[in-house]
């Protein structure tokens, strides 16, 4: 059964009658409206506020934190520049006791490039 | 957002932004569905104050379940139709169950959109369809009124009365010549002439 017994079953009375139905709708009064728009209201969920997602943390602030914190930090910082200045000074103190403990130096100083010295007694 | 920029939005749509608090989506909604579904349910019925509840309590449902929605899924007429249907099915089983109750009213005429003077033809021809279409069997009426009033596609309608496509044009076949038979009595009474 399909549109071919539509077809058959098709009546002008009827069609008109349905078309006029579709025209005009039963009306929904105010009282009604209200009603139905208070029921919408009251079961609307009320908006999440939103949340911004956690920033991205740098490089710097990861290395930081994998060594211990900014305090460690500066304690490896403080270390490294009194090794520097000790290491450029060499107090008498220190020299003294490293000499105690049988440390000698191996030489004042060590050439890395050569001179022109050499080239100059020559001529 | 201002309402007017929401009326072109599909219902879908509109319940998203329901379910995301945007009131103006709200009225929108209510001001769509709510006139269409109190129409259907009065066809069904036959009576104002139980259609207005059961589209009240079908757009309930709508609100509680919008949070929820699937898109895609299924449209929302075709979901707060299929709702409707259920929840007017129980009130006629309810009013069967009543029947033997001598003092229960009848229900009351569906009284459409006044017209002026041409209102009292055509308010006689709705009350001669409402008495046809209230003489129908429940299903064949619910088939009918959402076929031929509602406008729906016969595969929407099966989605809606949860048959299939052949048992819908089965029961519209067989509401529309049980229609055609109730009002030819009537054709002349109704201010159809012969040949109309």
């Amino acid at each position: 059964m399909g549109k071919a017994t539509e077809m058959t079953d098709r009546d002008p009375l009827l069609d008109d009658l349905f078309r006029q139905a579709r025209e005009n709708p039963p009306v929904a009064d105010s009282d009604f409206m209200a009603r139905i728009l208070a029921d919408a209201v009251a079961l609307q969920p009320v908006p999440r506020p939103v949340v911004a997602a956690p920033a991205r943390r740098s490089l710097w602030s990861r290395l930081i934190t994998l060594l211990g914190g900014a305090a460690v930090i500066a304690g490896l910082g403080s270390a490294a520049m009194a090794g520097l200045v000790i290491g450029y000074v060499q107090p008498a103190p220190l020299t003294n006791l490293a000499d105690s403990f049988g440390i000698v130096e191996a030489g004042d100083s060590v050439e890395l490039l050569p001179g022109l010295d050499g080239l100059l007694t020559e001529e | 957002m201002p309402r007017d920029s929401l009326v072109p939005l599909a219902d879908e749509a509109l319940l998203v932004l329901y379910a995301n608090g945007d009131p103006a989506a709200a009225r929108v909604l209510t001001a769509r569905l709510g006139p269409r579904v109190l129409a259907y349910a009065m066809r069904v019925l036959g009576d104002r104050a139980e259609a207005e509840d059961v589209a009240q309590e079908a757009l309930v449902r709508l609100w509680r379940v919008a949070p929820d929605w699937r898109q895609g899924e299924a449209q929302v007429t075709t979901w707060l139709y299929r709702v409707a249907t259920n929840l007017a099915t129980d009130r006629l089983r309810h009013r069967l169950r009543r029947r033997a109750d001598p003092l229960d009213d009848a229900p009351d005429p569906v009284d459409s959109a006044p017209g002026a003077e041409a209102g009292m033809i055509e308010a006689d021809r709705m009350a001669a369809l409402q008495a046809g279409l209230a003489a129908l069997p429940d299903r064949q009426r619910q088939a009918v009124v959402l076929r031929h009033i509602e406008g729906l596609t016969n595969p929407e309608i099966a989605v809606i009365m949860e048959i299939g496509v052949e048992a819908v044009e089965s029961l519209t076949a067989r509401g529309k010549r049980a229609l055609s038979a109730a009002l030819a009595g009537r054709r002349e009474d109704l201010g159809y002439g012969e040949g109309d």
